[in-house]
């Protein structure tokens, strides 16, 4: 996609939004000229802070979950038998909507930053896994024996191999993820905090009837989403140039 | 030079061995073809003279060192018909590949500076030498099958193997390729006079390549190993010649009657 392209789709969207505006003429639906005036003039009043606290919520989680899911899944890729063990384990757990938890977590972690990174993590620590494990187990056997012919134990084919193999893997199952995280985080956000952008929307402003800056809330929440949807793109643009050749 | 003594192995869930008590013996400098038909066990003795496989009892030794070999780790060149390229790395990466494991083993010298001019030259040389000097930036999906072995070939040569092991590496190409492929591989051999051993199920290409032929016929393989001499080969020119036909024919004899 270029990059023309997605921002001649943001507009046609505001376009869209401003004519369903006009057409109802109601407070609960104001135009995106006043939103993005009201979310010009809130990012420095608490609304950038929010944002802030929210994006850090859920990198910390997206860095937490990559950072143990990967070894986790390499070895289970690697290792058959461990496999066998956990794979069981691994098919009742995934498909639990992690979201339903969300009460016990707060009961053994509070009600703090780390419950709300925790059911984060926990949700895509799961897709991360199982990604990682499938690539690490689908690789051909011809890649494994010419880096073992070249002189590659266990060590060197983690680092030539098996990482690299599975890099894909994982940056499409954080893109795939970072719709539910974010949704998680909003809900998570909703109560019982006084800082997010969940925060802001449901409690601050929806509460206030602020509605222009409630819509800002709204936006900054789909801004969040569009740039970790962009970083990851770069990501796998900068870390798998292969995946793009002709 | 490969010694294979009193070899005996197995395939798990398998009854009967593929190779049983097998003793071969290939001397330093010397080309040799191996000859069979489809799942006869011609990959699995190259895995099991690269170290891939344990023999489940019997030796193989290397130029002296018992296999797998630790001192020279990727000093037996394998070359797969699958070539085995990393998909997510480029022509020169994949070159390079032997050399950046044994830096990260600490293998190699221990002035760093040193270690990078060598690689850098070597890799070069191998580049140019195979005519991939216009490809180095390159991935395996962008160039052709051909190019992609001898990407695959440049990259045992990196590290100076005293013996190259090629399993089946030329099957999947056209016979234009095939025949530079097959020429290429004669003049290494003369110029590195490495121990060469090549796996085929083409007759022509088994005559036309080794001075001598290792022919497997159905499993369990024992000693004594059958082997055709094969002086003639390693001449471009063989392939014309009434000895060459002759020398096929009798191969094509002896695998139909194994």
């Amino acid at each position: 996609m270029r990059r023309r392209d997605i921002l001649l789709a943001a507009l046609a969207l505001f376009a869209a939004w401003e004519i369903a505006a006009l057409m109802l003429n109601r407070d609960i639906l104001p135009a995106p000229t006043a939103v993005l005036v009201a979310l010009v003039e809130q990012l420095p009043r608490g609304l950038g802070w929010h944002f802030v606290v929210s994006a850090w919520r859920v990198v910390a989680s997206i860095a937490l979950a990559v950072a143990l899911a990967t070894p986790a899944g390499l070895v289970l890729g690697q290792y058959p038998r461990v496999n066998r063990l956990v794979a069981p384990l691994i098919y009742l757990t995934y498909p639990i909507p992690k979201i339903v938890l969300l009460p016990i977590v707060i009961l053994f972690l509070g009600i703090g930053d780390a419950s709300k990174i925790a059911i984060i993590f926990l949700i895509l620590f799961f897709q991360v896994l199982v990604v990682v494990r499938d690539a690490s187990a689908s690789l051909r056997p011809e890649i494994l024996y010419s880096a073992r012919s070249l002189g590659a134990g266990r060590r060197a084919l983690l680092r030539f191999v098996y990482l690299p193999a599975s890099l894909p893997a994982v940056l499409t199952a954080i893109r795939v993820s970072i719709g539910t995280a974010i949704a998680v985080l909003f809900f998570t956000e909703s109560f019982a905090t006084n800082a997010g952008l969940g925060y802001y929307v449901i409690v601050d402003t929806f509460q206030r009837i602020a509605f222009p800056e409630m819509y800002a809330g709204v936006v900054a929440m789909s801004l969040l989403g569009l740039l970790l949807y962009f970083v990851v793109d770069f990501l796998e643009r900068k870390l798998c140039p292969y995946l793009f050749v002709k | 030079m490969i010694d294979l003594h009193a070899l005996t192995f197995t395939y798990p869930n398998q009854p009967a061995p593929l190779f049983d008590a097998f003793t071969w013996r290939v001397a330093r400098g010397e080309f040799w073809s191996v000859i069979g038909a489809s799942g006869c066990g011609k990959s699995t003795l190259l895995h099991l003279i690269v170290g891939l496989r344990a023999a489940s009892a019997g030796t193989i030794t290397v130029n002296e060192e018992r296999v797998p070999r630790k001192q020279h780790r990727g000093k037996t060149g394998l070359v797969l018909q699958d070539y085995g390229l990393l998909p997510w790395a480029t022509v020169r990466e994949n070159i390079a590949l032997g050399l950046r494991i044994r830096k990260f083993y600490g293998q190699a010298d221990r002035r760093p500076t040193g270690a990078d001019r060598r690689e850098r030259s070597t890799v070069e040389f191998w580049l140019e030498r195979f005519g991939l000097a216009a490809l180095r930036d390159k991935y395996p999906a962008q160039i052709s099958g051909g190019q992609r072995q001898r990407v695959a070939i440049a990259r045992t040569l990196v590290l100076e193997p005293d013996v190259l092991l090629m399993d089946e590496p030329f099957s999947a190409l056209d016979a234009p390729t095939r025949e530079d492929l097959e020429q290429l591989t004669l003049d290494l051999y003369r110029e590195t006079k490495m121990t060469i051993v090549f796996v085929t199920h083409n007759i022509e290409e088994a005559v036309f390549l080794g001075r001598k032929i290792l022919v497997l016929g159905a499993p369990p393989h024992r000693s004594p190993p059958r082997v055709i001499a094969n002086a003639g080969a390693g001449r471009a020119e063989y392939r014309d010649e009434a000895a060459f036909t002759e020398k096929a024919r009798l191969l094509r004899e002896m695998l139909k009657g194994a």
